[in-house]
């Protein structure tokens, strides 16, 4: 596991460009040298949310916002098949997979379904840390 | 003293040291190179929501993610 390498879930990614902050991301990158991974499963699924009618009124440019997102992750193909890891929510099972597969000590979620499984996944996995947004942006004062 | 290099030869320094990495070093370290130049360019945001639109919490946000995988799987 390496502690440069984190895994943030799509509710994280939305926030960010929603709240026009995706410069802020590419900067703590930078700064503190660390890698974001992402697959494919991933990009469809941010494409898919921002394509949510609610998001309408945040008037976002898909694929500027996609492109944005691929060109600040490292891409990373999933091997499968994927295990069950989270017993609430298994369309979020990829999530985890990717970070073991690409041996990222962070995964940052907003999601209850996965934030719950917090205890459970460290202690199964002891170099994983599941962090909330606000845990990741302390990290980087 | 050091000995000064010039643009040629700190370019194929780099290209020298690139090839040594293996492929997701490689991809690393490119991925690093391509953020410094987009901050350098400044990175336009994506989202363009008129003034006084509220920003949604975590929690919508997250909603909003599940409720679009529904949205999806009904279409």
């Amino acid at each position: 596991m390496r502690i440069d390498r984190f895994v943030l879930d799509n509710n994280i990614w939305v926030s960010y460009f929603i709240m026009k902050r995706e410069e802020q991301l590419a900067s703590i990158t930078d700064e503190y040298g660390i890698s974001i991974f992402a697959c494919d499963e991933l990009f469809i699924e941010f494409a898919e949310v921002l394509a949510y009618p609610h998001l309408k009124k945040y008037d976002i440019d898909i694929l500027s916002a996609l492109r944005t997102l691929k060109s600040i992750t490292i891409y990373h193909e999933l091997t499968y098949p994927i295990k069950r890891y989270l017993p609430k929510d298994e369309n979020d099972d990829y999530l985890i997979a990717l970070a073991l597969q690409t041996s990222s000590s962070f995964i940052t979620s907003g999601d209850d379904d996965i934030l719950s499984e917090k205890e459970n996944l460290e202690r199964k996995y002891k170099k994983l840390k599941i962090l909330t947004k606000k845990e990741f942006e302390d990290m980087f004062g | 003293m050091e000995k000064q290099l010039t643009k040629q030869q700190t370019i194929e320094e780099i290209v020298k040291h690139a090839k040594k990495l293996d492929k997701l070093e490689l991809q690393i370290l490119l991925t690093r190179i391509r953020i410094k130049k987009m901050l350098k360019d400044g990175i336009k945001p994506a989202a363009n929501p008129p003034k006084g639109t509220k920003m949604p919490t975590m929690e919508q946000i997250n909603k909003w993610k599940h409720e679009a995988r529904n949205y999806k799987a009904k279409k």
